[in-house]
């Protein structure tokens, strides 16, 4: 990547001032560009970071005397420095805004610029709202537009961060003497730490791991699994119905073969009985099923009562009130699910909504701020949820019943409604209909003994014939129990299984967040034992990159090695292994070694990012000052450098002649009192700009 | 492994040692690609918007049965 062009406007003494660079090519890449002290050499740099990052750029400024980073602080000074910056000429001709426009070219030769623009009061005070970042891309230069919902400031910081650079590296690409200056304090080793793993990628492969751990807690917090012990307890519940189930079964499998045949002996001691008496069998036999169908008829109405007083008795007996109440709070249960859903709904489609509003026709204009647009957002979303407000007047508060599917509870208020149906008559109309029933089972058996007879062949068959008769009843009145309880346990069943299938599902639905974060913890591990071992190898390569730049920028040849430990903190090794930058060494061979380690960390990183270099040779002897410009300017990147006229000057000139594309310098012109403007000319002291 | 952009990762010694302590952690090497792209799709931001659904949808994958 390599700056095209940078262009100012009203930034501090540049009134209107564009700055174009050719590409960069082999051993052609140096861009000198030489000013006199307050001529708007640091100015340029300083657009650079401010342009690309905003207040994030503001500590990297060495001039904005921020002591620490903190919010407030960073706020005021950030406030303080535009209001400085902003050109007092401008202001006094009413212009408002000052801009930075920065146009890079990425490696694969796509233009991408970024212009940032901040407004002030007429009384010069900086309007932090709004101040303004567009991003332009591509060859028809696109314009990178914010996505919908996604917060405009947050959008650009990381944009930048992806496409150009973090902003805590910047200091590693962007600087100035003094910045080099205090990267050489030995206290900076927080920097130099920053520098090493940002440039190593590994505070985003911490961002993942951390970020990997906080969704695994908030997976499993949101699991709300079922716990294993309900759901064993109701399978074994399930089970145990079961098994009754199937006794019940088995046993009825058992009787039913045997009511047919004793069906059959019953008739034969009837035809026989009356073949004996000569009497009618038809009647006789007319009698015997007679009673079996009082019989069955009574047995049916007793199961019936049974059922009703079992299954209904209880609703009855709580009183219609009650069971008014309950159905209504039902049926507006029902109302809130509906409405619920129907809101769920709406809010899933307001996203669809929002994008298809921001992207409708007529564009508006002038195009919203994003204060403007986040208000706007936040109106329609709250006038979207309020479509749903209030909910309808029959609509329950919330859920007493939030057991009850919509399915469970229609079936309950059906229940209901049939229990109010069952009136108290209905009841006593079966008792009734039981005490006729036995009334004429009582007669029928009056009449089957008048027919029998009293003799005692009679009486004999008659004997048999009770015992089978008897056997044959028992049978059947057991069958009818089986039948009955298998029923009863069938309405237990049904429930329970319908119970377990959505405690079944309900695990299903957890289990799939816990296999989630359980991956995600897994991974976050992986990711720290990857670090741990990369790590250390790859400070070597820092290491080894810093020990050559420093060995080919120092004139001494008193360094050895340079060691950088894993906690990052580097020394300067001598052949006996002595740590030399204990021994207070020159300002100037601080100076080398900070810039070596600028070097290893642009080396490393194989990250193609321009450097913008302003004044870093300035307090460094002949020497280094030969061996630091011909080492940088052989870096395989764009150099910018920013020079005073005796920096870079007569042999130090033709040092680097041949690498020079570009070579400018600034000459400064006052406008009025006290005011005055920065101006762009080619050559550079006393040189053409031919190159 | 492809090329991540995250230096310590794509460098040779890298690549070996994240292959290893993959194979070594039964973790397919694709889903921490994966999660890797999507945290640095979030680098430079305060609020990772987003960031846990892409979890969720990215976890969720069979990474054992593709490429």
């Amino acid at each position: 990547m390599y700056i095209r062009s940078i262009r100012l406007l009203d930034w501090k003494a540049y009134t209107d001032v564009k700055f174009d660079f050719p590409a960069p090519r082999a051993g052609k890449n140096v861009i000198l560009i030489g000013a006199k002290n307050g001529y708007g050499k640091t100015s340029l740099l300083e657009a650079i970071l401010l342009g690309l990052f905003g207040r994030d750029g503001l500590p990297l400024v060495g001039r904005a005397s921020m002591g620490n980073a903190e919010d407030n602080r960073l706020d005021y000074s950030y406030n303080t420095f535009l209001e400085k910056a902003f050109h007092a000429h401008a202001r006094e001709h009413g212009r408002s805004s000052m801009t930075v426009e920065l146009s890079f070219i990425t490696d694969t030769d796509e233009p991408i610029s970024v212009q940032r623009i901040w407004y002030f009061t007429g009384s010069g005070k900086h309007r932090a709202a709004e101040e303004e970042v567009r991003i332009w891309r591509g060859p028809d230069d696109e314009i990178v537009t914010v996505p919908p919902l996604e917060e405009r400031d947050e959008f650009y910081r990381g944009y930048i961060a992806q496409h150009f650079l973090p902003h805590h590296l910047a200091q590693f690409f962007l600087f100035d003497g003094e910045q080099v200056q205090r990267l050489a304090r030995q206290d900076m080793s927080s920097q130099v730490q920053i520098g090493i793993e940002g440039i190593l990628g590994v505070p985003v492969l911490r961002e993942l791991a951390g970020d990997l751990r906080k969704y695994a807690s908030d997976r499993r917090r949101s699991a709300g699994a079922v716990a294993d012990e309900k759901i064993n307890r109701l399978r074994a519940e399930i089970v145990d119905l079961e098994n009754e189930e199937e006794t019940c079964q088995s046993e009825l499998r058992g009787i039913e073969p045997k009511i047919g045949p004793l069906r059959d002996q019953r008739d034969q001691f009837v035809r026989t009985i009356s073949a004996l008496r000569g009497g009618d069998y038809a009647s006789l036999k007319q009698l015997f099923e007679d009673k079996e169908r009082y019989q069955r008829n009574l047995d049916r109405h007793i199961d019936e009562l049974r059922r009703l007083l079992s299954v209904n008795a209880a609703l009855a007996v709580a009183g219609k009130p009650l069971r008014d109440r309950t159905t209504r709070r039902l049926k507006a249960e029902a109302i809130r699910e509906r409405w619920e859903a129907g809101k769920k709904q709406g809010e899933d489609s307001f996203e669809k909504f929002i994008n298809c509003f921001h992207e409708a026709h007529p564009v508006l204009n002038p195009e919203l701020t994003s204060e403007q647009k986040s208000a706007l957002n936040e109106r329609l979303h709250n006038a979207w949820q309020n479509i749903w407000y209030p909910p309808p007047n029959d609509c329950a508060e919330g859920y007493r019943h939030s057991h009850l599917d919509d399915a469970t509870r229609v079936q309950a208020i059906a229940k209901l409604e049939e229990v109010d149906k069952l009136a108290i008559n209905s009841i006593m109309d079966i008792i009734r209909d039981i005490g006729e029933k036995e009334r004429e089972l009582k007669k029928i058996d009056a009449r089957i003994a008048s027919q029998r007879g009293i003799d005692d062949d009679m009486r004999k068959f008659g004997e048999d014939q009770d015992r089978v008769v008897g056997e044959l009843k028992d049978l059947e009145h057991r069958q009818r129990e089986l039948l009955r309880r298998l029923e009863g346990l069938r309405g237990q069943l049904n429930p329970k299984r319908q119970e377990l299938g959505k405690m079944e599902e309900s695990l299903n639905t957890a289990e799939r967040p816990l296999r989630r974060s359980g991956k995600a913890d897994r991974v976050a591990d992986l990711i720290d034992s990857i670090i741990a071992e990369a790590f250390p190898s790859h400070i070597d390569n820092v290491a080894d990159a810093m020990t050559k730049a420093y060995c080919t920028m120092a004139h001494k040849n008193v360094v050895e090695r340079i060691q950088v430990d894993p906690d990052c903190k580097v020394r300067l090794l001598s052949n006996s292994g002595r740590d030399l930058r204990e021994m207070d060494p020159a300002a100037g061979e601080s100076q080398i070694f900070a810039l070596s380690l600028i070097a290893a960390i642009g080396e490393v990183s194989q990250r193609k990012f321009p450097i913008v270099m302003d004044t870093p040779l300035a307090r460094l002897d002949s020497d280094h000052r030969r061996n630091v410009l011909k080492f940088f300017t052989d870096m395989d990147c764009q150099i910018v450098l920013l020079s005073q006229p005796d920096e870079v000057h007569g042999e130090y000139f033709d040092l680097i002649q041949h690498k020079l594309q570009s070579v400018v310098h600034l000459e400064y012109e006052v406008i009025s009192d006290g005011v005055g403007r920065s101006i762009l000319k080619d050559g550079y002291f006393g040189t053409t700009g031919d190159v | 492994m492809a090329n991540t952009g995250v230096v310590l990762l794509d460098s040779a010694t890298g690549k070996k040692i994240v292959h290893r302590n993959c194979r070594e952690q039964r973790i397919p090497e694709a889903l921490l690609e994966e999660l890797l792209s999507a945290e640095q799709d979030q680098v430079g931001k305060l609020r990772k918007r987003g960031l846990f659904e892409r979890f969720d949808e990215i976890l969720d994958q069979d990474y054992n049965h593709e490429g």
